[in-house]
């Protein structure tokens, strides 16, 4: 009898650890943190601009959603957005360094949200500056 | 005197033509577009995307806006995964599109003071097209031409199939709160 009952116990005990997990994972599973994850891909911002202009279905599946790493020319600033190369507009994850500005090579990391065609941009988000 | 009309007429036209070309463009590269289809008692479905490019016309009224799906962020990372890779099928159809005209506006009369003014457009997402037409609020705020809003769609506007299991999680109609600030180009 004794020995039913803590049978029954820890049955119920693992049935309320595993929906504490469920739960967690369903509910508060965290985001992506592009910061901390690797590049998978490196290239320069007019490389990354022309494979989106030649083919950009396939570029949609080399690119979106990658952590790339990217190189280019800052061709403007605005509030926080950079612009490379006039053709990739990059958004960071906090409040970048002010003192980012026109004419400066930058190098960074970020996720690839792909090509907008009204501005004739890729854009990426969650950018961080690698330098 | 003739000779004087003669030249006159030709600083007019060269002066217009400079005058079209100082842009009718306004520009909106970081709007934000939130939407939501939360059913009451559970948990909220919501997303929103900051950085979608609007491009207006004030000379011809036609507006253009685009949104990349993958910038919709929600609070939830698995519902995020979800809405990408279930539902709206972001790899293959990465954008919403909308294209359309404001009617009966007249920038020149735009003024601090917000006024209503009715949009008619077709937004393409999806791989489908579903004519809109709403009315948004719009004013003009220093050099900014501010228009906000919202309007309803449902998922099956755009083929978009919910399964029976979360059919009760998610609201029918869906709706798409914008907030644009256009700036001259």
């Amino acid at each position: 009898m004794k020995k039913k009952f803590k049978i029954i116990i820890a049955l119920f005990a693992f049935l309320l650890l595993t929906a504490g997990f469920v739960y967690n994972y369903v509910f508060n599973a965290k985001h992506r943190d592009i910061a901390s994850e690797e590049a998978t891909i490196s290239l320069s911002a007019d490389e990354l601009y022309l494979n989106f202009e030649t083919n950009e279905a396939s570029a949609t599946v080399s690119y979106l959603d990658k952590v790339l790493e990217t190189k280019g020319e800052i061709s403007s600033v605005e509030d926080t957005d950079v612009v490379l190369n006039n053709r990739i507009q990059v958004s960071f994850n906090s409040q970048h360094n002010s003192s980012l500005k026109k004419g400066d090579f930058l190098t960074i990391k970020g996720r690839c949200l792909g090509y907008d065609e009204l501005l004739e941009v890729v854009k990426i988000d969650q950018a961080t500056i690698i330098k | 005197m003739k000779k004087m009309k003669h030249t006159l007429s030709l600083v007019l036209i060269i002066v217009s033509s400079i005058a079209l070309q100082a842009q009718n463009k306004y520009i909106d590269k970081k709007g934000t577009l939130t939407f939501e289809a939360s059913e009451e008692l559970f948990e909220p479905v919501k997303a929103t995307n900051e950085s979608v490019t609007t491009i207006l016309n004030t000379e011809t009224n036609e507006i253009a806006s685009l949104a990349l799906i993958k910038g919709f962020r929600f609070k939830n990372s698995l519902m995020e995964e979800h809405f990408n890779e279930n539902y709206i099928e972001s790899e293959t159809y990465p954008k919403a599109i909308f294209k359309g005209k404001l009617l009966d506006f007249s920038f020149s009369n735009l003024m601090e003071n917000q006024i209503e003014v009715v949009v008619d457009g077709t937004i393409e997402l999806h791989g489908k097209e579903k004519q809109i037409k709403t009315t948004l609020k719009i004013n003009k705020l220093d050099d900014l031409i501010i228009l906000k809003g919202s309007f309803t769609v449902t998922p099956s506007d755009f083929d978009i199939d919910i399964p029976k299991v979360v059919e009760n999680k998610i609201a029918k109609n869906i709706i798409v709160y914008l907030d644009f600030k256009l700036a001259q180009k």
